[in-house]
């Protein structure tokens, strides 16, 4: 059934299952992706604040305060991917939602998957925000938790964490060897 | 049950075997196995390396607790026991060496005496013992590979003429020990233009479903990670999925199946299934990115009507205000009207005002990036799964099976 001013449209398949279609996707997003605001259009002012962590720049001060900029726009920026993909996930499902419903089942399963991850990398993030605040002289424990972080995120901030790796690696080798 | 011994060769270094070996280790674990690995590899002690700081460690546990710590090439044939370190992988190694010395030096003899006693007193503990063999065709690399110590020989090599005549060389100087029976060649870091041809390769030997070129496990590797993915599943863990599945066969099909009907889609679902999710995503975000940018334009239309509607409207105002109260003289009225093409540059500066202020034209520059950039992304993922497709050694067989099998009565004909 189709009504003119509903938000969502129902759709009767061959095989007598009902589907239900939201006719904006912003509608369908909170129902997958907790958090998420409707807009994302909001990629320029890629925050602290818009990854739900704060504002960096006010708490972390010093040599630490790029590091962790860097790691939450990267985390930002791993959101934005999500809220796209999930866009044309379900733009495919919306334009057949009979044909589409088990690849929409199948990409939100692997949207959720990557949504855990991304909150656990906050989780991680926050952690890190925390002690580079309070803490700014552990600098063997912020390294150790920034690479751990980088890593996980990947992309060009893992560039950072693979310098910090490959200095780690020859130390250890030099022990090693007894140099 | 005694342990599957697996020996890991290659013909020349950089094959990428010893990721490989830690990886499978690794991913047998997940599997529930037992799984150890013995780093045979005198001339770069790899696999020591790549878990130093825990070799290190348990180093430092033996000696705490008045133990010397011994690893293969150091004498094991007589009465000191091997220490095995636990990796973070969640599967064992016996390191080169705990101590650092040139194994090179080590006399071949007591490297076979200690592998030899190795593989007696810790068989029974595991069910996979993989040997990280030397590169080439040496004479720790030849007892690796013997049938003496290794029930399978899998030779890693890479996907250029050199390596493939290394793989000949190899198998011509080892030939009573790399039969056909126990020895898998699988190519890796294969790029996946040339896993299309895979196929052609399945008639001249035994070759496992290659591993195609990834960028990702570089990355990985990089960091010392291994690149597999066992939550969210990636292109890589699909290879090697595929790769035991050509190896190990029944050996592990029943297990491998039960622990991927509990994972994600990323992982479960056939390859086919994820080249056409891959395929129908792409397409989907093409017009998802079509459409974003018609949005964009017609938010910009908007903008402008808004804008030219409001100077209509203030200037009149203004004209109607001015004449109405007779501001500046009675005839200024008359005056008013060439003033009026200044009205357009001030709308255009007005306009370009408000495209400042909404951010929109950033925005839309950066929404057009993660859309290329995700296109990217997924036009990669879909050449990976294209090549994992092509590259599928059992199914190839099944298939060449099927072609040799007699009409008449199903039966095989070879």
């Amino acid at each position: 059934m189709r009504w003119p001013f509903g938000k969502t449209y129902s759709q009767r398949c061959p095989d007598g299952s009902i589907k239900t279609v939201y006719r904006n996707i912003d509608d369908a997003f909170p129902l997958f992706i907790p958090g998420w605001q409707g807009d994302v259009t909001a990629g320029a002012g890629a925050s602290a604040a818009a990854a739900g962590l704060g504002d960096v720049k006010a708490e972390v001060k010093g040599a630490y305060a790029s590091k962790v900029q860097a790691v939450v726009f990267a985390i930002d920026e791993l959101t934005q991917t999500v809220m796209i993909n999930f866009r044309s996930v379900y733009l495919a499902f919306a334009t057949d939602p009979c044909a589409n419903s088990d690849f929409l089942r199948r990409e939100i399963e692997k949207l959720v998957a990557e949504q855990q991850r991304i909150a656990r990398l906050r989780i991680q993030a926050k952690a890190l925000i925390e002690l580079a605040r309070a803490q700014p002289d552990q600098t063997v424990e912020i390294l150790k938790m920034f690479k751990e972080l980088a890593g996980g995120i990947g992309g060009s901030v893992a560039r950072e964490a693979v310098a910090i790796e490959i200095v780690e690696a020859r130390q250890l080798a030099d022990k090693w060897t007894g140099q | 049950m005694a342990a599957m011994v697996i020996c890991m060769a290659s013909a020349k270094g950089g094959s990428g075997k010893t990721v490989l070996t830690a990886t499978f280790a690794a991913f047998l674990v997940t599997l529930g196995k037992r799984v150890l690995m013995i780093d045979t590899d005198a001339a770069t002690n790899g696999l020591t390396l790549m878990f130093l700081k825990e070799t290190m460690m348990q180093s430092d546990t033996a000696l705490s607790q008045r133990r010397t710590a011994s690893g293969i090439f150091d004498d094991l044939s007589k009465t000191a026991s091997p220490e095995i370190v636990k990796t973070s992988t969640g599967a064992h190694l016996l390191p080169a060496t705990y101590q650092f010395k040139n194994t090179e030096l080590i006399p071949v003899g007591q490297f076979e005496a200690s592998l030899q006693r190795v593989l007696q007193v810790l068989k029974d503990d595991y069910d996979y013992i993989f040997l990280d063999a030397q590169a080439g065709a040496d004479s720790v690399a030849h007892i690796a590979m013997s049938q003496n110590y290794s029930n399978q020989v899998v030779i890693v090599s890479e996907y250029d003429p050199l390596s493939a005549a290394g793989v000949e060389r190899l198998k011509g100087l080892f030939r009573e020990d790399l039969t056909y029976v126990r020895t898998w060649i699988l190519l890796n870091k294969m790029l996946p233009d040339f896993v299309q041809s895979f196929s052609d390769f399945m008639e001249v030997a035994k070759y496992a479903s290659p591993i195609p070129w990834d960028a990702d496990v570089v990355r990985a590797y990089a960091r010392r990670r291994l690149a597999l993915d066992l939550e969210r599943g990636n292109e890589f863990t699909l290879a090697v999925v595929q790769t035991l599945r050509s190896i190990l066969g029944d050996e592990i099909g029943a297990d491998l199946d039960s622990w991927l009907s509990s994972r994600t889609a990323a992982l479960r679902e056939p390859i086919q299934t994820q080249y056409e999710d891959a395929e129908r995503g792409l397409e989907s975000l093409i017009r998802e990115q079509a459409l974003n940018s018609l949005r964009a334009r017609a938010r910009r239309l908007r903008l402008q009507l808004a804008v030219i509607l409001t100077l209509i409207l203030v200037s009149g105002g203004a004209v109607y205000v001015v004449r109405r109260f007779g501001f500046f003289g009675q005839d200024l009225g008359g005056k008013i009207w060439p003033l009026t093409p200044i009205l357009v540059p001030l709308g255009y500066a007005i306009y370009r005002i408000a495209i400042l202020v909404t951010g929109d034209s950033i925005d839309r520059e950066v929404e057009e990036y993660r859309f290329s950039r995700q296109r990217e992304v997924l036009q990669d993922r879909l050449k990976k799964l294209e090549a994992l497709k092509s590259a599928d050694a059992a199914a190839l067989l099944r298939n060449k099976d099927s072609i040799l099998r007699s009409p008449r009565d199903g039966k095989v004909i070879r």
